[in-house]
């Protein structure tokens, strides 16, 4: 009888992941990681977005019951409030993490997904190096003839703030959103932004592997079915 | 919010560009048109307004404002929501907004694009000095303004400029736990991830989306088994023996929130697996398996309390390997599952079966695994090799048919039977 002696598979989100990261350690970025069980603090007022402001609305949030004002994390940016606060800059970072949102489920919608949001703080930083370090990433991470462009748009957390779109496989996708960090938030993560300055991105991992690798539902990524990993 | 292109000409002396042109406009300099509806001779535009803007712009005169600044054409009786009065300050270095845009602009060019927003410049004492209309009170800080400058001059002028390469310190808790996963797909684990938010747990959620949903997992445990279950169902479709899962999460107890190693192995060998693969890890990462638990099959382990153990990483030696290709969707159907076993001449290789099946298969066969082989020397003193593959058909448009089936397994035999001394078993 034939043992199983082949080799098991790596989930699409980590081989996702580790491409990530490995694109953006080439530019001098470092990972960390943090809780996913936040307090209201890191994930929304230290970002400028306090309670009772419109912004709140835009992200459908977990609480936790019968504790002081906790959430389950809606984007990983509270590990970058968390970075600041204990690092000094110059640094560049990046937060890989499951991220969660209260909404109905759907193809392209979950409760639960992947994010990484990097942030790149120095004394000479403007929107030129973000579109540089972005081009940089999609075009390793999809081929080299990705094409970028912003839109105006609005986040509580930079200004200016932008819409990401690509070019891939013929057609305009929006990706992700960026911007330079508002000074409040460089404020509450304890950096003078008289001195420094810097950008913010944040990207959905499982959206970029359902592009890259053309999966038809985010859902299959969480249901434990070996018949979507066994094919990586 | 809808807003008529028909009324917002009314606004302007000139012509406005056509419906396309204009939405392009907004979408690359204000806002995102979600949508664009014909109604008789009027285009009526689905504008998104973001909370930033919405104290002006959630009107049609906001709208003919936002139009006059993209592109200079000039509002007929001026502006209706400027009222003089209420006016405040912003004051930067002059170089501010080419800093923070990464692009020089010229003062004249900020002038003229801020003059249409009807914001006032001055320069005093080596600074820009900036009157803001009492409508535009959403401005109050210098990062505002180089957004409204960077909007309407053109993002797609910005450069890039990438960093030079550089190094940076590995974090050790994400260093180890893709050490860890290797070393399990090595041993013959795949990798799942599991949903965090369960129908039990320690910490309870306020606002579920779903009354089954409403704890966090205070284990991996739970979901391993349901995986475990689920995949066992389908292991001839995977051409597994036995199914060997694997997660690394966060779980959340009263006490916190921990980081959690889980394996799942299905079959009557599953204990013996478990602990073969445990010693493996124990080795390479340090810790003691003498008191742990494999006779069910599934195991957790606290995977936090380890890697603090472990030294700090200076290299980042994970495997990487290129992942190309697309995606097989998943069939909805039902498999079946037929055995087929031949008889060949020693020197026929696998391979030359499989081709074999495989061809006259046709797509249908969507797995074929060999599960016996062994050789017989016959009475005739001629020795052979017995070949017996597992066959896993399915469609992705229909349940197949018996009949189906029989008939395509019977093509395959005729094929391998009319082989100069092959037969069928």
């Amino acid at each position: 009888m034939t043992e199983n002696t082949d080799k098991g598979h790596l989930h699409p989100l980590t081989i996702v992941i580790r491409d990530i990261y490995i694109i953006f350690a080439e530019l001098g970025f470092s990972v960390a990681l943090g809780p996913e069980l936040e307090t209201e603090y890191y994930n929304f007022d230290a970002l400028n977005i306090p309670a009772n402001h419109p912004a709140r609305s835009m992200q459908d949030t977990f609480w936790i019951k019968d504790t002081e004002r906790k959430v389950l994390r809606t984007q990983t940016s509270p590990v970058q409030i968390r970075f600041m606060e204990t690092h000094k800059p110059p640094f560049k970072m990046i937060a890989p993490g499951r991220v969660f949102r209260n909404e109905a489920t759907d193809s392209t919608h979950e409760v639960q997904f992947f994010q990484v949001e990097g942030l790149a703080i120095d004394k000479k930083i403007s929107m030129a190096e973000l579109k540089g370090t972005l081009e940089y990433f999609f075009k390793k991470l999809l081929g080299h003839d990705v094409q970028l462009r912003f839109r105006p748009s609005f986040f509580p957390f930079t200004e200016p703030s932008v819409e990401v779109d690509i070019f891939f496989r013929g057609k305009w996708l929006e990706v992700m959103g960026a911007g330079m960090v508002h000074p409040k938030v460089l404020e509450t993560g304890g950096i003078d932004p008289q001195k420094w300055r810097g950008f913010a991105f944040g990207v959905g991992i499982d959206r970029l592997a359902m592009i890259k690798y053309g999966i038809d539902d985010v859902r299959r990524f969480y249901n434990g079915d070996l018949r979507l990993v066994n094919q990586f | 919010m809808l807003v008529s292109y028909n009324e917002l000409q009314t606004y302007f002396v000139d012509k406005l560009p056509p419906p396309e042109k204009l939405a392009e406009l907004f979408t690359f300099h204000v806002f995102e048109v979600e949508g664009m509806e014909k109604r008789g001779d009027d285009t009526i535009f689905d504008a998104k307004v973001l909370p930033d803007r919405a104290h002006y712009l959630k009107s049609e005169a906001g709208i003919a404002l936002e139009i006059r600044a993209i592109t200079g054409l000039e509002i007929k009786g001026g502006n209706t929501l400027y009222k003089k009065g209420g006016e405040t300050s912003i004051v930067m270095p002059t170089d501010f907004i080419s800093k923070t845009l990464g692009v020089d602009i010229s003062q004249k060019e900020i002038e003229s694009i801020l003059k249409r927003m009807d914001i006032g410049v001055s320069e005093s004492k080596g600074e820009l000095v900036l009157t803001i209309p009492s409508y535009r009170n959403d401005l109050k800080i210098p990062v505002d303004i180089a957004e409204e400058v960077g909007r309407i001059y053109d993002y797609e002028k910005i450069p890039s400029r990438v960093f030079p390469n550089s190094k940076a310190p590995i974090n050790k808790t994400f260093y180890y736990i893709e050490k860890i996963k290797d070393v399990l797909v090595g041993e013959g684990f795949s990798e799942v991830y599991l949903y965090s938010i369960k129908n039990k747990g320690e910490i309870e959620i306020e606002n579920p989306l779903a009354s089954d949903k409403d704890h966090l997992r205070a284990n991996l445990t739970d979901g391993l088994k349901e995986a475990l279950e689920f995949n066992v169902k389908n292991a001839d479709l995977l051409g597994e023996n036995d199914i060997r899962i694997f997660e690394i999460g966060n779980v959340f107890t009263k006490k916190g929130e921990f980081l959690h190693l889980g394996l799942g192995v299905s079959g009557k060998k599953a204990g013996d697996t478990l602990k073969k693969t445990l010693e493996v890890l124990a080795k390479q990462f340090q810790f003691d398996t003498a008191r742990l638990d494999f006779s069910k099959g599934i195991f957790e382990i606290n995977l936090g309390d380890i890697i603090e153990k472990l030294p700090e990483p200076h290299i980042w030696d994970v495997a990487h390997s290129e992942k190309t290709g697309i995606y097989k969707p998943i069939s909805t159907y039902p498999f079946s599952v037929r055995d087929i076993a031949v008889f060949v001449p020693e020197n026929i290789s696998i391979d030359k079966v499989r081709e074999i099946i495989e061809k006259r298969a046709g797509p249908l066969l969507v797995h074929i695994k060999l599960f016996d082989e062994f050789k017989k020397t016959f009475p005739d003193g001629k020795t052979k090799i017995s070949y017996g593959f597992r066959l896993v058909f399915q469609s992705k448009e229909r349940t197949l048919s018996d009949s189906e089936i029989v008939e395509t397994v019977s093509r395959v035999t005729s094929a391998l039977n009319s082989q100069n001394g092959w037969n069928v078993r």
